[in-house]
């Protein structure tokens, strides 16, 4: 346990990435899995950087905002302000009788 | 009665129009975020629905069939439009140094002071702060790189994986990953400093 320990220890000191690099992978890791390696290093690296870690939040929490309003305006039952104006409702239907 | 449209027919446009033309507007509109640009996308749907009524045979909803001719012509857009955009804007954009870091010294790569992210509170159980974070989110897609602004759509309001948008529109899976940085990157900045440190502006 204590070899498996500090074979992980140095492999994590061998890797600590900035707070650039944090801010790319956390990007990268919203598209696909990361390679554990990074994945542990940016959560390492978040435990102790407060601005990576908002970062990593605020970029989940514009994913989260930006899926609630799709849904919202997906809901074809919602009466919203966005529509078409019933002058282009209405040429629509005539170029489709055509 | 007009419950339901005789499968495999689109006998009565006008139907048709009244039902689901507002619904496809929005899709688009979200997605183009150009009013003009939605209205044509919208007319096209419908006339292609038209022309291809036949191969409907009610596999699906037609909800379901007419936003996906949509979306089919929403990602043509896309792609004609990545094309048409110079590579040169997209290097510039990317090559540009990342100015929110520190880069020299022993503190290379930290955030720099005045960069810093700040605290959001947010509460988006909130239906009028969702309401509020899109019309900022608009603002701040308009502000940065257009061909960017589509990628960000494509990946998070289309929902498209990686390959598919490398597949679809033509960019290399590199350049996508730089370019989906990016975009949070600035957006995330540009929703700080004009949605929640109103009072801060720099």
């Amino acid at each position: 346990m204590k070899k498996i320990k500090s074979i992980f220890k140095a492999n994590m000191m061998s890797y600590m990435p900035s707070c650039e690099e944090v801010t790319r992978l956390k990007s990268d890791s919203m598209d696909s899995g990361l390679p554990l390696r990074q994945s542990l290093a940016i959560k390492f690296h978040m435990l102790f950087c407060q601005w990576c870690r908002k970062y990593g939040k605020q970029l989940d929490m514009i994913r989260d905002a930006t899926r609630k309003f799709k849904a919202k305006i997906n809901n074809i039952d919602n009466k919203p302000s966005i529509a078409l104006s019933p002058n282009i409702k209405d040429r629509l239907k005539n170029l489709l009788k055509e | 009665m007009r419950n339901s449209i005789p499968k495999g027919g689109m006998s009565d446009p006008e139907f048709w129009v009244d039902k689901y033309a507002d619904y496809l507007y929005r899709y688009a509109l979200t997605r183009l975020r150009e009013k003009r640009l939605a209205e044509d996308m919208v007319q096209e749907t419908f006339l292609a629905a038209l022309k291809s009524q036949d191969s409907f045979a009610g596999q699906s909803s037609e909800k379901t069939w007419l936003v996906g001719i949509l979306k089919n012509k929403i990602i043509d857009h896309f792609r004609k439009s990545h094309r048409e955009i110079s590579t040169e804007d997209i290097e510039t954009f990317q090559s540009a140094g990342d100015e929110d870091f520190e880069t020299g010294g022993n503190n290379t790569g930290q955030w720099k002071i005045n960069k810093r992210p700040v605290d959001w509170m947010i509460d988006s159980s909130n239906p009028a702060e969702i309401n509020e974070f899109w019309k900022f989110l608009e603002i701040c897609l308009s502000r940065i790189p257009k061909q960017i602004a589509d990628i960000f759509i494509l990946r998070e309001i289309e929902g498209l994986e990686n390959k598919e948008i490398c597949n679809e529109i033509g960019v290399n899976p590199t350049n996508l990953r730089v370019m989906l940085h990016r975009a949070r990157k600035q957006l995330r900045r540009c929703l700080e400093v004009n949605w929640i440190d109103k009072d801060d502006k720099e």
